[in-house]
C-alpha cells in the first residue's frame, strides 16, 4: 500500500495515458502491433478479434430480399424509410440542390422578412429606424410650421411667396380691366353710393376681425360665407383683389334690381375667387387671411376711386 | 454491381448482400443490437429500396450504406430504451431461430468479451472504433457519419484505445 493507503491499481486513471503516434493507432485498429510498443499487444488482439467478427456466419436473408433475389424490387414497392436516406447523400447528388434552390427562391419574400427581422434585431437596425423615424418627424415638423429648422425648405414661407405673386399679378389684372370698363366702374361706384350711402373706400380699413368683415363686404367676400353675403349686397360688388371678375360682370347701377342675376353672379364668383384665394393661405386663421384681403380691399378701393374718373352720377353726389 | 442493382437486376442485389450482410450483422451485433441478423435484412433492403437516388462510386456506396446501419441502430437503441426490457431469448428460441446453436454460444462468449470492454467507452468512442475496424471505413468517411470534423474523430479513437488500454492494465481482462 501507499502512503495514502491507496493500492497502486486503483489510480490508474491517474498514470498518463500511453503516447500512441497515428502510425501505432492505425497499427492496431488494423489488429497488428506496432513495433516496440509490446504494452499495446493486448490492444491490438481485441481489435484483430473485432475485425475477424466481421467474417462471422452471414445473416439468412428473409423473404422479402430472397423475393428481390429472384425478380428484382417490384415496381411498385413502397418509398424507402427516411432512416434509408442520409442527408450527405442527397447532398451528393446535384438535381435536389437544384431543386432546393427552387424552392428557397419560392420563399424569398419569408427570407426577406426574416431578413428585416434579424437587421431589426441588431443594434444597427434599431438605430436605423429611430434615425428614419427622427428625421420623418422633424420634416413633417418643418413642414407645417411647428419648428423651423435651418437649412430646410421652408414650405409656408414658399405657399405664401407665391400666393402674394398671384395677388400682385391679379392686382395688375384688375386695374387693366377697369381702365377698359369705366362704365362697369363707374356703375359699382353708384352701387357703392347706391347701397350704403359711402363710397366703398371710406369704409374703416380692416383692422383684426372687424376689418376682415368689413373687407368680407368690401371684396365680395374672403370669409367663410362671403359668397352670399356678397349676393346680398350687391352694393360691395366692387372687388378688391379679385376685381376682374366683378369689374367684368358690369354690375348694374344700385337700386333694388342690385339682386338680379348679373350681381349675384359677380358677387358668387368674387365670393369663389376669395375662397380660393383662402384655401391657398394654408395654416393661416380664417379671420387673418380675411383681415389680408380686407386690406387689400381697402387699398384698391381707394385706388379705384382715385383712378377712376368719375361718372356722371359720382359728379352729381359730389355736387350734392 | 452496383449499376445493375440500380437497374433493378437481382443477381447484383444478391451480390451486393453478401459483400455487405456480415459487416453490417457485425456491426449491429457489436452496437448490441437486439436483433442484428434481422436488422442487417431490414438495412439491406431499405437501402436496396433507396438504391436509385444513390450517386457514387462503390466506396461512397460501402459509406453511404454503414450510414443507413448506423442511424439504424441508434434507432433501434432509442426504441429499446422505451420499450420495457425484454428477457433474453431462451435456448429453445434459439433452435427454432434455426443455426448451429453451439457456434453461435461459442461467438456470443466471445463478443460478450469484446462487448464488455467496449461498453466501458463513451458512445461517441463507441460508435468512432466501431465504424473504423467493423465497417473498415477511413476517418473522413466516419467523420461524415458521424457529422464530426475528421479531427475531432482521431481524438475520439485516440481516447477510446487509451480507455481500453487502461481497462486491460486494470482488470487484466485477457481476451
Amino acid at each position: 500500500l501507499s502512503d495514502f493507503d491507496v493500492h497502486p491499481d486503483d489510480m490508474d486513471s491517474e498514470r498518463p495515458l500511453p503516447q500512441l503516434s497515428d502510425r501505432e493507432v492505425e497499427c492496431i485498429l488494423d489488429g497488428q502491433v506496432p513495433a516496440h510498443r509490446h504494452d499495446v499487444e493486448a490492444l491490438a488482439g481485441l481489435f484483430e478479434d473485432l475485425r475477424a467478427t466481421r467474417a462471422a456466419a452471414s445473416p439468412r436473408p428473409d423473404a422479402d430480399l430472397a423475393a428481390v433475389f429472384a425478380h428484382g424490387l417490384p415496381e411498385d414497392h413502397p418509398p424507402a424509410p427516411s432512416w434509408a436516406a442520409p442527408s450527405w447523400a442527397a447532398r451528393s447528388d446535384p438535381e435536389p440542390r437544384r431543386r432546393a434552390g427552387r424552392e428557397r427562391g419560392r420563399w424569398r419574400p419569408l427570407g426577406a422578412l426574416v431578413r428585416s427581422g434579424t437587421l431589426l434585431g441588431t443594434v444597427a437596425g434599431k438605430l436605423m429606424v429611430a434615425a428614419a423615424i427622427a428625421a420623418a418627424s422633424v420634416g413633417g415638423a418643418q413642414v407645417t410650421g411647428v419648428v423651423d429648422v435651418p437649412g430646410l425648405p421652408d414650405r409656408m414661407r414658399d405657399l405664401d411667396d407665391r400666393g402674394e405673386r398671384r395677388h400682385d399679378a391679379a392686382t395688375q389684372a384688375s386695374e387693366a380691366h377697369r381702365h377698359h370698363h369705366t362704365p362697369a366702374s363707374r356703375a359699382g361706384e353708384a352701387d357703392d353710393r347706391g347701397s350704403d350711402g359711402m363710397p366703398a373706400s371710406s369704409e374703416q380699413p380692416g383692422d383684426g376681425m372687424d376689418g376682415g368683415e368689413t373687407a368680407d363686404r368690401a371684396s365680395g367676400g374672403a370669409g367663410q360665407d362671403d359668397g352670399q353675403k356678397a349676393a346680398d349686397e350687391p352694393g360691395n360688388a366692387v372687388p378688391a383683389d379679385d376685381a376682374p371678375v366683378a369689374d367684368a360682370s358690369g354690375a348694374p347701377p344700385a337700386d333694388d334690381d342690385a339682386e338680379e342675376a348679373p350681381a349675384e353672379d359677380a358677387a358668387d364668383r368674387a365670393g369663389s375667387a376669395a375662397d380660393r384665394r383662402n384655401h391657398k393661405g394654408e395654416g393661416k386663421a380664417g379671420g387673418q387671411a380675411a383681415t389680408e384681403a380686407g386690406e387689400g380691399a381697402d387699398d384698391e378701393a381707394t385706388k379705384t376711386q382715385m383712378q377712376t374718373p368719375k361718372g356722371a352720377a359720382g359728379r352729381e353726389d359730389e355736387d350734392t | 454491381v452496383l449499376g445493375a442493382a440500380q437497374a433493378n437486376a437481382g443477381w447484383a442485389f444478391k451480390a451486393m448482400y453478401e459483400a455487405f450482410a456480415p459487416a453490417i450483422a457485425a456491426y449491429a451485433r457489436s452496437q448490441g443490437a437486439f436483433d442484428p441478423d434481422g436488422l442487417t435484412n431490414e438495412v439491406l433492403f431499405a437501402a436496396f429500396r433507396a438504391l436509385h437516388r444513390f450517386r457514387g462510386d462503390e466506396t461512397r456506396f460501402r459509406s453511404w450504406l454503414f450510414t443507413i446501419t448506423h442511424n439504424r441502430v441508434i434507432d433501434d437503441r432509442r426504441k429499446r430504451a422505451r420499450e420495457v426490457p425484454r428477457s433474453s431469448r431462451t435456448p429453445e428460441e434459439d433452435v427454432l431461430l434455426g443455426g448451429d446453436v453451439e457456434e453461435e454460444a461459442l461467438a456470443r462468449l466471445g463478443d460478450a468479451g469484446v462487448r464488455a470492454l467496449l461498453d466501458r467507452l463513451t458512445a461517441d468512442q463507441r460508435n468512432v472504433l466501431l465504424l473504423r475496424v467493423v465497417a473498415d471505413l477511413s476517418i473522413a468517411q466516419v467523420a461524415q457519419i458521424v457529422g464530426k470534423p475528421p479531427g475531432a474523430v482521431k481524438a475520439l479513437q485516440r481516447r477510446g484505445l487509451a480507455a481500453v488500454q487502461r481497462q486491460f492494465e486494470h482488470e487484466g481482462v485477457s481476451l
